[in-house]
Formats: C-alpha cells, structure tokens, sequence
C-alpha cells in the first residue's frame, strides 16, 4: 500500500532524476521551470510530470526534437539519438510510476466503498403460500401427472347434487339442520366436495379422470380438530373395467409420491352411501413406519379418508350405464394431510391468518 | 356400541382371543375401538356404520363372529309355555298406522312379580354399561342387547280398556314419558295409545303412566316394527334419542318381531314368575316381501380385481343368512335375510363377500389410460399471480365464507345470501366479498403486534345471479399496511402507499397478460363505499370495471381498530386469468437513435397526471415514442394551488435520424399545447 504522501514524494524524485539526467547529458539546454500544486491528487501530479517532458506539443522532449530539427545534418543525428534515448528512458520512469499511481487510486475505491456486507439485504422478503394451498398444489401436480383433470365445483350446491344424486337417503342425518348449513331448502353448503363427482360425470362423459380440491362445510363447533369449513380432495375416476384393485393401486402411487417413500397401504370395509363396496383407506404411519408412535396414536396405521366403487345409483343419476362403466372414488381432507406434514396440533390455525402461523411455511 | 365377549360366546365359539377377534371384526367392516378387560370377560367397544342395525346386538354379531372364524352359530332354545288365557282375549290390538307400523305383536303375562332381576341377568346387562332397573324392564334390555330388537313393557292395567291402538297422535294429545318430560306431541307422530290417550311414543320411549312399578302384575310385552323415516323424524322433533330409536330409525328386523317377543316372554317368566296367557297378539298390517338379489359369479373380480372362488362366496353368503334360490352357470339368486337392510342388489352381495374374503386380497394395480392430464382453466396465470405475490412478500390468507352481513355493506359490498341455520347468529352471511375477512386477518395481526403486513386472499364470493341463481365467481383481495421493506436500515422508511397497492395490482393485471389497464376515479359514490376518498380507484380492465383499490376509510378503520392506514384492493380474478395463452409477435428493434427531451412545468395541482399525459398522446405524434412522468414536485418553491411536472419524452422516426430542428419543431408544439391547452407554465 502506497499513501498518497509518498506517492508524491516519489514522483517528484523522478523529476529530479530525469532533470538530473537531462543536465549531465545537455547541459547547453536550458529546461523550462516545473510547476505542480503539491496537494493535489497523485494522479494530477503525475499527469503533470507526464505533460511537462512528453507532451506531444508542448512537452519538453517535444520541443527539443524540434530544435534538434534545425541543427546541421550531422549534429542533428547524434543529438537525435540522444534525445530518443533519454525519451525512452522517460517514458519507463514514467510508465512505472502510473502503475503505482493506478495501484494507489484502486486502493483508494476499495477504501471508500468497502461496505458491512452483513448488514440485511434491502429487498423485501417473500412471503408464503397458505400450507393448504401448498399441500394442495402438490397433489394436483401428483393427479395431473396421472392423467387425472382438476375439477372445480360449486360451495353452495342444490341438495340435488349434494345429497340425492350421491344416493344419500332423505332422512339421512347428514341432511340436519344441526350438520349441514343451509340457504334454503334447495341450496346448501356442499358437506363434501362428492358433488363434484357429479357435475363432472354430467359435463364429462366417461373414460373420465377427476381430481376436484375445495372447501366443503359442515356445522361443527370449531375445536382444535373441527371447523365448520375445511377442505377436501376427491377423486373419480370412471371407465370401462375400473376394479377396486385399481383404486388401491392409485392410492399406492398418489401417497409415495406425495411422501417420497414407499408407503404401505390397507383398506378396510366401510359405509358411504355412494360407493359400493366402500372402503376406509389407512396408510402405514410414515413417522414410525407401523411400529406405532404418537402421531399414529400408536396403531402404526393413519386414515386417510373414504374411498370406494361409484355406487350405481349415482352413476345412473349421471346417466352413466353401470353395465358398462365402473369407476372408482375417493376422498380426503387436506386440513388432516397438512397437519400431519406439518405437526399441527389444531386445524382452527388454518383459518386465523396469523402471520406468525403463516410465515413458518 | 359395547359388546361382551363371554356374552357373544353363548351363540359362538370363535377360538380366538378377544383381540383376535377385534381385530377380525375390524378388518370385516366392524370396527372395534378398544378392548377392555372387564373380570374375566373382554369388552369391545364398536364403531358401527349407520348401515349395519342387525350387527347392533350380540346375536348379530355372533353370526359374523361365525363367518369370521368358521364356528358354529347357536341360538338358545326358547321354550314358552302358553297357558289358555281365561275370558277370551285378554286385550285387543289395532293398527291404524299400517304405513307407519308394518306389524305389532304382544304377549300378556299375569303374575308377575316385579322385583330385582338376578345376579347373571344384573351381571350382563353391568358388563356393557347398563344399569338394572327391574327384572321385567331388564329382561326387555337383554333381548333388545341379544337379538337388537327393542321391546317395551306395559302395565297393563293402566292401559284403559287393555286396548292397544298404533295411531298417529291427535291435536293437542301430550304424554309424559318415561323421563318425566310432558310431551307436546304432533299429528306426524306415531304414538301407542289404549282406548283413551297415548301411552308410548312409538318406538321411542314409553309413558310414565303405563311404567311398570313394583306394583305391576299384569304385563302387555310389544314387539313391533315401524318405519325408520318417521321414527327418525319424530325423535329428532321430540330431541328424543334412545336405544330403541337408534335401532328403529337405521331399520329394524321386521322378521325378528316374534322371535324377540318369544325370547322375552319366557325371560320374564324365567326371573319374574308369572304366566304368558294365551297365543301372541299378533297384528301384521304389511307383509314384507323378501329381496331377491342376483350375483354373478364374474362381477365379484370385476369390482374389486379379486378373484373368489364360487364356493367361498356361497359359504360366506349362506353363513351371513343369506339363502340361496337358484344357481345357474356362473349366476346365483339370493334371498337377502330380513335383518339385512342394507343389502339390494349386487353390489352389495359383491361387499359381503370380500369383506368377509378379506380386503388384503385386492391387489394394488393401475388402470390404462390414453388422455392427458389438465389443471384448472387459468390455473397457470392464477399460480403466476399467486407466485408474484409470494416474491412481493404477501402471504396467503384464508377466511371463513361467511361474516357479519352489515361488514359487507360496510366495504360498499351487496349484502348477500345468507345461511339459514348459522352457528353464530351474527355471522350469517355468505361473502360477497373478501375484504372484511382480510381486514380481520389484519387487525388480528396488527393485535398480536405485527405492523408490517402484505396480505392476500383468492377464493370464491357469493352473488345473487340474474333470476335467483347463485353464481360463486372466484376474486383476488390484497391487503397492505405498515413499512414496504421491513428491513430497511437506511433511516426514514418507505411505508406502504396508494402507488404501491396499484404498482402491485399493475403488476398483477402484466402477469394476467392484460394490455389494457386503466386505474381512474370511481365515477359514483358507491364505488367508494369503505375507502377513504381521495384514496381509492376503480380498476378497468378492457374497458370494464373488475375491482377497486384505495385506502380503507376512517369508519372502517375504526371497526376494526385498525392503528395504522391499510390499503387494500378486491379484484375478479377470472378478468386477470381466463383466456388463452398470449400470442407475441416479434418487432423489429430501433435501427435509428431517440431525441429525449424534458418538460418541465406547474400544472393545477389538481389536474391528473393521466389527463396531461393524454392530452400529449392525443397530439398524435409518430415520432412520439413515449411520454414517462420524471418528477412531480409541490414545495415552497412552487406556488400554492399548482405543481410541478416533469415530463420524459422520447422522439424517434422509424426511418432515418430526427434532425435538431426537427425534434425542436415537434417538442416546441407539445409544449404549446400543454399551456394553452391546460394552463401550464414552463418553469
């Protein structure tokens, strides 16, 4: 490192040592005086020095040459090559002290312009998409992928579609006033995302493939388990020769995939009044592997939600022939998938957009 | 539902240990909860279907038990002795409900002795939680826990004229029951009367007047069927649940009537004492024609990809009560037995039989497929907007789809649909728009002590559509409130304004792929209901309005005490993500340099920027490139009622080099037109 005193100092040495030089080699020569405000820039000094001997007018080399132009042929040829030897010799002083005058002035950015780079960035962080939104877009990049079309179906639906067509019976309890909301006798608020199943097999004809996520509402108390509005997945999948084994096995991939590992799955016989045979979908718990832990509630087994063979009165309310087509369905909440990647313990967090829930995420 | 298993034993022997056997029920769609030890007996608490009444009882189970583990099934003997009742009939039965009751059976017993039943009968009824009460209302609850039919005892001499009447109930009837409840009953309610008034709620509970008291001697037993449907609805009316309603609404064995009155009659006998006088009165109103349903063989690996072999499903059929009618090549035709309501048609046979056949056995495979997969319609620019939004520090809310109905007039919102059966009274209607759930969201966190908040909510609100309908279209609502760099060190902080609510809503409508975008003041107050005026804007996409955005007005802001100013915007998210993908054409880049030229003048101050800038556009200059503002100043330098503008503009001519003279020519006629025209002066 070089401090600008001492570039100065150094600089004005190679004045005196070329003016030195120039005397012993000329000294019929007079050489014009050397001004240079001392407390400039070391550049401005340099550049100073620079002009006085090699200014292309006005320099002192310049000059001389010129003169030397006059003199007689033979005197000109000697002292010709003098004064391009002595120049050479100039223009290397000169050149070395420019890199260290250079070497100096980058020193000094570096200087000036060091900052704290630990002080934060100065852009705003981002922010997070809601975990069910995350979980959800992922099991619909999961379902796409299997060739399956995300569906999107009223929240308020008529009983036609929410109840009926899903051959759930008129007195079934499902249809209180004390679990399922109501805007009058025609239209509730979907209690499951099922009435998808049906608007889809009525746009759609089959082979058909459906993923349909919502949000579905039920009248319950909100607890740390409960909340009147929650969301669900459903699957359909309807074509000629759709077994049972194929909805296991559709199961299988989609849960692998969405927890990165092998996973073991069971069925076990259940009742919902739109698919028979019905099936209660469990997995084995990824925590423990099935040895049983606190998140299994020690069974080493985790429910994933009801699944089955479309019932045939729902594919005849779709005008769908049973004899032709069977197809497979499923559903689940993505409230209880998120809380199980995640560990949390009460489902009312969801809804409370509380920003130092939502930035963990 | 609790089960003992000493209990199930006296009709099976299954060979297995109580956790054994749960957990073959469970794999057999009767799901066990818990096993509880319980003496020397195993509890099992189940979790039925509504489906499954017949396995509500150890009988029902036992048969189950039976087809699970390949044990015999037995039922105890009943031996009744029936004495030759003196005087005729002892009591008389009508049914005038034949819809509603589809058969009523009675028996009379005389004699007996109303007291405390025995240890054993005590003991089985404690094993699953019951209390004993007396050895004739226990005998009753035994055969309701053993064949899953509910029975109900009368004295029979409080039974006025010992007449028993199945009618609906008559205006103005009341009854007290059993639980000391007076009953105002309605004419849709089945009840059980004698000559004079009800004495029973049909299938429900009994009345106290007719309650068998320690000085009970005579005893008129009933076993009867009634339709589901109005069992169901008049205990849901009357708020009345009970053992015998549960059984009743998920259907009842219509053939198990005479069984259940038979096996109770001689109980009665057996720790009462007393004599059962003469036959059954036994009142069919409506014959129950059986279910026949067809199986074939093929249908079973069709459904569920396993196969079973035809003699595997018979005998799970056969052992499940069902009876074959006739076989043919690869088809069978089954008589459903009368307990199994939840079996009509082949489906269900195919049910059974793998239940039984164990789930495991269906193999895991994947269907064909020759389609291709799909995301929702604009489902690729409703995830660039969510995701420019994520990289601009919102996070992504979610509220309820309903709130208080006078916080969506209160944000200029229509009132809405609302929900009938609410469970907050004053949170009842369905939103028509998401800001009040997002401005909760930020006084909820502006309580918790967050000030720095970008928020933002998609979802769906509710409208009244034209001729009633509901239509649910989907919106996109941002809220911002607090410092926009949270983290700036550089002393005094940029804090979140008008200008960056709509540079976001700007960006947004970019990432839509809208072209035409125009945020202008709303033309009518309505629009600025919720907003403080002055703040807010009606944002147009294609000419059409699809949100607005502002400051939220000092009402609001009051509402929910909100400390600080919050600006937010509602927008409909269709305007922004329908439609195709963009189609970019290329233009040819600039082949000759721009002439930039400033302007700088004092306009009105109340003049708009988009006014100035428009009137230059309008001046329909070719070689006008763009008109970008620099600068806009007011200060003590400039006069009051005026500021300062200045204008960027950008000259160039697609065909050559613009010349000084010629760009001198052309800004010196923009900057006539913008004094005369609009009153400025050149600073």
């Amino acid at each position: 490192m070089t401090d600008a005193s001492s570039l100065h100092t150094a600089i004005a040495q190679g004045y005196q040592h070329l003016v030195t030089a120039f005397c012993e080699r000329f000294p019929e020569w007079p050489l014009p005086p050397f001004t240079v405000d001392t407390t400039t820039s070391p550049r401005r000094h340099w550049q100073a020095l620079n002009d006085y001997w090699l200014a292309r007018k006005q320099g002192v080399l310049a000059l001389k040459l010129k003169e030397v132009g006059t003199l007689p042929p033979e005197v000109r040829r000697v002292c010709g090559a003098a004064l391009n030897a002595f120049k050479t010799e100039v223009e290397a002083l000169l050149a070395e002290l420019e890199q260290r005058v250079r070497a100096f002035e980058e020193a000094e950015i570096v200087r000036r312009e060091t900052v704290d780079v630990t002080l934060p960035g100065l852009v705003r962080r981002r922010g997070r998409a809601h975990p069910l939104t995350q979980i959800r877009e992922r099991i619909e990049d999961i379902f796409v992928a299997m060739g399956y079309a995300v569906e999107d179906g009223p929240e308020v639906d008529t009983v036609f579609y929410n109840f009926d067509a899903l051959n759930i019976p008129p007195e079934h309890p499902a249809r209180d006033l004390t679990d399922t909301f109501y805007i009058n006798d025609a239209l509730a608020l979907r209690s499951q995302t099922s009435n998808v199943q049906i608007h889809a097999m009525q746009r759609r004809r089959p082979p058909l493939r459906v993923i349909a996520p919502g949000r579905v509402f039920r009248r319950d108390e909100p607890d740390a388990t409960h909340n009147p509005m929650f969301f669900q997945v459903e699957g359909l999948n309807v074509a000629r020769g759709i077994t049972m084994a194929d909805l296991k096995g559709t199961l299988q991939v989609f849960l692998t995939q969405l927890f990165e590992r092998p996973v073991t799955l069971r069925f076990r016989p259940s009742y919902f009044p739109f698919v028979e045979p019905g099936a209660e979908t469990d997995f084995q718990c990824i925590f423990c592997g099935g040895e049983g832990c606190r998140i299994c509630k020690y069974s080493g087994w985790i429910e994933l939600g009801g699944s089955g063979m479309v019932h045939p009165n729902v594919l005849r309310a779709c005008q769908i022939d049973p004899a032709e087509f069977s197809g497979f369905a499923f559903g689940f909440g993505l409230d209880r998938m998120a809380a199980l990647l995640y560990g949390i313990d009460d489902i009312r967090l969801y809804f409370e957009n509380d920003l130092r829930f939502l930035s963990q995420f | 539902m609790k089960a003992s298993y000493n209990w199930l034993e006296t009709y099976v022997k299954p060979n297995l240990t109580a956790h054994e056997l749960a957990a073959r029920f469970t794999a057999a769609g009767l799901p066990v909860d818990a096993v509880t030890a319980y003496g020397d007996d195993f509890i099992f608490d189940f979790d039925l279907t509504t489906n499954r009444p017949d396995a509500l009882c150890h009988f029902g189970l036992a048969r189950e038990a039976a087809v699970l583990t390949g044990a015999r099934l037995v039922f105890p003997e009943i031996h009744l002795v029936e004495y030759t009742a003196l005087g005729g009939s002892p009591a008389q039965i009508e049914v005038e409900a034949p819809h509603l009751c589809h058969r009523y059976a009675a028996r009379i017993i005389t004699g007996v002795q109303v007291g405390p039943s025995p240890d054993w009968l005590v003991q089985r009824l404690a094993s699953v939680g019951q209390r004993s009460i007396n050895n004739i209302v226990d005998a009753t609850n035994f055969v309701l826990l053993e064949l899953g039919h509910p029975l109900h005892a009368f004295d029979l001499a409080c039974l006025v004229g010992r007449r028993i009447i199945v009618r609906c109930a008559r205006p103005g009837e009341t009854l007290m029951t059993l639980d000391g409840v007076l009953r105002e009953l309605s004419s849709d309610m089945l009840m059980i009367c004698d000559a004079e008034r009800p004495v029973a709620v049909a299938g429900i509970m009994g009345g106290a007047e007719s309650e068998i008291s320690a000085a009970t001697t005579e005893v008129l037993l009933e076993s009867a069927w009634f339709a589901p449907t109005s069992i169901r609805r008049t205990a849901r009316r009357l708020g009345l649940h009970t053992e015998a309603s549960r059984r009743f609404e998920r259907g009842a064995d219509v053939e198990n009537v005479r069984r259940a009155l038979d096996r109770c009659a001689q109980l009665i006998v057996d720790v009462a004492g007393g004599k059962v006088q003469g036959g059954p009165l036994d009142v069919v109103a409506t014959p129950r024609t059986p279910v026949t349903v067809r199986l074939r063989q093929a249908r079973i690996a069709e459904l569920t990809g396993a196969g079973v072999a035809p003699s595997r499903a018979a005998e799970i059929l056969t052992g499940l009560g069902f009876e074959l009618v006739t076989e043919d090549e690869g088809e069978t035709e089954w008589i459903v037995p009368s307990f199994r309501v939840d079996v009509a048609i082949e489906e269900d046979l195919v049910e059974e039989i793998i239940r039984h056949v164990g789930y495991d056995a269906i193999p895991a495979t994947l269907p064909g497929w020759d389609g291709s997969g799909a995301y929702l319609p604009g489902d690729e620019r409703r995830r660039a907007i969510r995701q420019t939004l994520l990289a601009h520090g919102f996070y992504e809310a979610i509220s309820l789809s309903w709130c208080a109905g006078d916080l969506l007039t209160a944000v200029g919102s229509a009132p809405g649909w609302r929900i009938a059966n609410p469970l907050d009274q004053q949170e009842d209607a369905l939103r028509t728009s998401l800001l009040p759930g997002l401005l909760a969201a930020v006084a909820r966190n502006f309580r918790f002590g967050t000030d720095d908040i970008r928020l933002f909510e998609i979802g769906k609100v509710f409208l009244h559509g034209v001729d009633g309908t509901l239509n649910e279209p989907e919106r996109l609502a941002l809220a911002l409130a607090g410092r926009s760099l949270p983290d700036d060190w550089r002393g005094q902080p940029a804090l979140e304004n008008f200008h960056v609510l709509k540079g976001i809503v700007e960006l947004l409508c970019d990432v839509g792929g809208r072209q035409q975008v125009a945020v202008t003041v709303p033309a009518d107050e309505q629009a600025a209901v919720g907003f403080l005026p002055g703040q807010v804007a009606v944002l147009h996409v294609d000419g059409k309005p699809i949100g607005r955005l502002g400051r939220i007005g000092p009402a609001l802001a009051a509402r929910f005490e909100l400390k600080s100013p919050v600006y937010v915007a509602e927008i409909e998210l269709s305007a922004l993500v329908d439609g195709g993908r963009d189609v970019v054409t290329y233009r040819p880049l600039p082949r000759y340099p721009r002439v930039e030229r400033d302007i700088s003048a004092l306009f009105d101050a109340t003049l708009p920027f988009a006014t100035i800038q428009q009137v230059v556009l309008d001046l329909g200059i070719q070689e006008l490139e763009q008109v970008r503002l620099r600068d806009v100043f007011t200060g003590a330098q400039i006069p009051p009622g005026r500021r300062a503008i200045t204008l960027n503009l950008w000259y160039r001519a697609s065909n050559r080099t613009l010349t000084d003279d010629e760009v001198a020519e052309l800004h010196r006629h923009v900057v006539e037109t913008l004094c005369h025209r609009l009153g400025a002066t050149i600073r």
